[in-house]
């Protein structure tokens, strides 16, 4: 068997991460919002491996604690995306009609609409906040799951076991989510993992703008906002959480890419 | 009444684009209680969607223009969704063609069995689970535990199809409709399927509809035998009367195109062209063109089912009770 890149790469990634927010659970090496002005802005060194921020708060500590916010954006939000855009795809695709063309327009209208527009709207209405800002997040990404979940539907919906389940007498939401569901879950995991990275970056966009999470509580997007004054004098600043951002962009992008590849590869 | 399904006048179309199609035309017959029923004819003569409209299964694009069909003393074309899905399953089950296709490909072949009988009846897991191994190993499945929690794609052909049948019996059917249940397996597993399929209608009394393409098959295995012919009953009457002294052409063609040892190397007869299904309101035999024997009447209107001889029902004009075709 030819060894698949992106899955390793991609897992090893998000572990990695992974273990680095569990860790930061329970112990950082300073106080993520403990200020010290004597020691502002010092670079990369023995006692603070990633330096120190305007306020002398250590950065390490920072984008640990910031990691958190990180993941718990990326669960919730996808989870949102992911229960509800299932079932409105699984909806569509197997009844089809005129159900299908209501739920598939309105579908269709949201993904014209920018994520981070929209989700600058719901916060100014509903007010800045990491609830409001998964919120927003979340149902932008219903969807993508939609439509992925309603084309596998209309495929799945004409085989012969779908048949026979009818012919059984199993009613339709018996058929559409014990039937069916398995048979279509591998693409709708793969949108999962590159929905993550997706809801990260859109996190630490709106976070950047000042609208995600709110202070003192760390954010990747908030640190990168508040190093752009200092971007000349103090690069790190700057440049540790946007590494991290990219890390688990990129984590998750590939392990999703991996992720197809092994299904394509297994169904084949 | 003796019987348990009775059809009458049953009219199926199909819409494409502006015209309609005509699958099943004018089709009547009924079905007795524990009898074997064949229903003969060649691909595309509307047997399938014949079997299909009885539990309401057919495609959404299929139209009933108007018909009947009585099971147990009620019109099954008056029940709701609700009320089919209860008869599924239950009253009326399916065998279908292709048994790797017909099981869920990622469910455990015991879990198949199991559904049909939860959805139906109200039982504990552990006794739907018990009946199912009992299930398993009446359809003549050994290793039953074992076998309980494998995936279709571990079980050869015949293994399947007796999963299939087994979860078609689960709830003791009235009617079981079998359409070309072993068109899909060897020569030698078909055997054991239709002996298994005689032995759960002498044991349960169930009804079968027995659909093949195969007359040959359908003579062993059935009481009453129906010719279809491009959505037309043509002939209908008992198994051994259709195949000593069939009365429509087409049958004759059929039966005359059985391999037997006496035309053994010789060339095989058959029956000339294809299947063409007559357009809406068109008046003529629709085997007109395709018959040997055909007239100028049979190309001016369409004959109606008549009993020549009693019992013995045939759709032709020159068929005459005491020749053949």
């Amino acid at each position: 068997m030819k060894k698949n890149f992106n899955l390793i790469f991609g897992l090893s990634v998000i572990i990695f991460l992974f273990v680095f927010m569990f860790i930061s659970l329970f112990h950082t090496p300073y106080s993520p919002t403990e200020m010290n002005i004597r020691e502002r802005m010092q670079p990369p060194s023995a006692e603070h491996i990633f330096g120190t921020d305007q306020f002398g708060r250590d950065i390490l500590s920072r984008v640990m604690e910031g990691s958190q916010t990180a993941f718990f954006v990326g669960f919730v939000a996808v989870s949102i995306g992911l229960i509800f855009g299932t079932f409105l795809g699984a909806v569509s695709g197997y009844f089809g009609g005129i159900t299908d063309e209501i739920i598939m327009r309105i579908m269709d209208a949201m993904l014209a609409f920018p994520v981070i527009l929209f989700a600058l709207m719901f916060v100014s209405v509903f007010g800045v906040g990491i609830k409001n800002t998964i919120i927003a997040i979340g149902i932008m990404s219903v969807p993508s799951f939609a439509r992925i979940t309603r084309s596998g539907y209309i495929q799945h919906k004409q085989f012969d076991y779908v048949k026979s389940a009818k012919a059984m007498g199993a009613g339709p939401l018996r058929i559409m989510f014990l039937h069916i569901l398995p048979n279509v879950i591998s693409p709708i995991i793969v949108a999962a993992s590159m929905g993550f990275s997706t809801a990260v970056l859109s996190e630490a966009g709106l976070s950047y703008l000042g609208l995600g999470v709110l202070p003192p509580s760390p954010s990747w997007g908030r640190m990168l906002n508040e190093s752009q004054i200092y971007i000349s004098k103090a690069p790190w600043f700057a440049i540790i959480p946007g590494i991290f951002i990219t890390l688990t962009v990129l984590g998750f992008n590939f392990f999703g890419d991996g992720l197809r590849e092994y299904a394509d590869n297994t169904e084949k | 009444m003796n019987n348990l399904l009775s059809i009458e006048n049953l009219n199926i179309k199909f819409k494409s684009k502006k015209t309609y199609t005509k699958v099943v035309t004018d089709v009547s017959f009924d079905i007795k209680k524990g009898e074997i029923l064949g229903l003969v004819g060649e691909s595309g003569c509307g047997k399938t969607i014949t079997s299909l409209s009885i539990p309401g299964l057919l495609p959404k694009d299929a139209i009933v223009e108007n018909g009947k069909i009585i099971f147990d003393g009620h019109n099954i074309m008056d029940f709701n969704e609700k009320e089919l899905t209860e008869i599924r399953g239950n009253r009326i089950s399916f065998i279908f063609q292709e048994p790797s296709t017909s099981l869920n490909p990622l469910m455990p072949v015991g879990n198949q069995i199991l559904e049909n009988i939860v959805i139906h009846k109200k039982i504990s897991k552990e006794e739907a689970k018990k009946s199912v191994i009992s299930l398993m190993k009446k359809v003549g499945l050994s290793d039953t535990e074992n076998m309980y929690k494998k995936y279709p794609h571990e079980l050869s052909g015949g293994q399947k199809q007796r999963i299939v049948i087994a979860a078609a019996v689960s709830c003791n059917p009235a009617l079981i409709i079998a359409d070309e249940p072993t068109t899909a397996l060897d020569v030698t597993i078909q055997a054991g399927i239709l002996e298994l399929l005689k032995e759960l209608n002498a044991e349960y009394g169930s009804s079968i509809l027995f659909i093949s393409h195969d007359l040959a098959l359908v003579n062993q295995m059935c009481d009453r035998i129906i010719v279809m012919y491009a959505g037309f009953i043509i002939e209908f009457s008992e198994a051994e009367n259709i195949i000593s002294s069939p009365l429509h052409p087409y049958t004759n063609g059929l039966i005359k195109s059985i391999p037997t040892e006496s035309k053994k190397g010789k060339k095989l007869y058959s029956v000339e062209g294809r299947v063409s299904h007559l357009r809406e309101n068109e008046k003529k035999c629709p085997f007109a063109s395709r018959c040997t024997i055909a007239q100028d009447i049979c190309f001016k209107s369409v004959p109606e089912l008549r009993e020549l001889i009693p019992g013995h029902f045939v759709r032709c004009f020159l068929a005459k009770g005491d020749k053949n075709g």
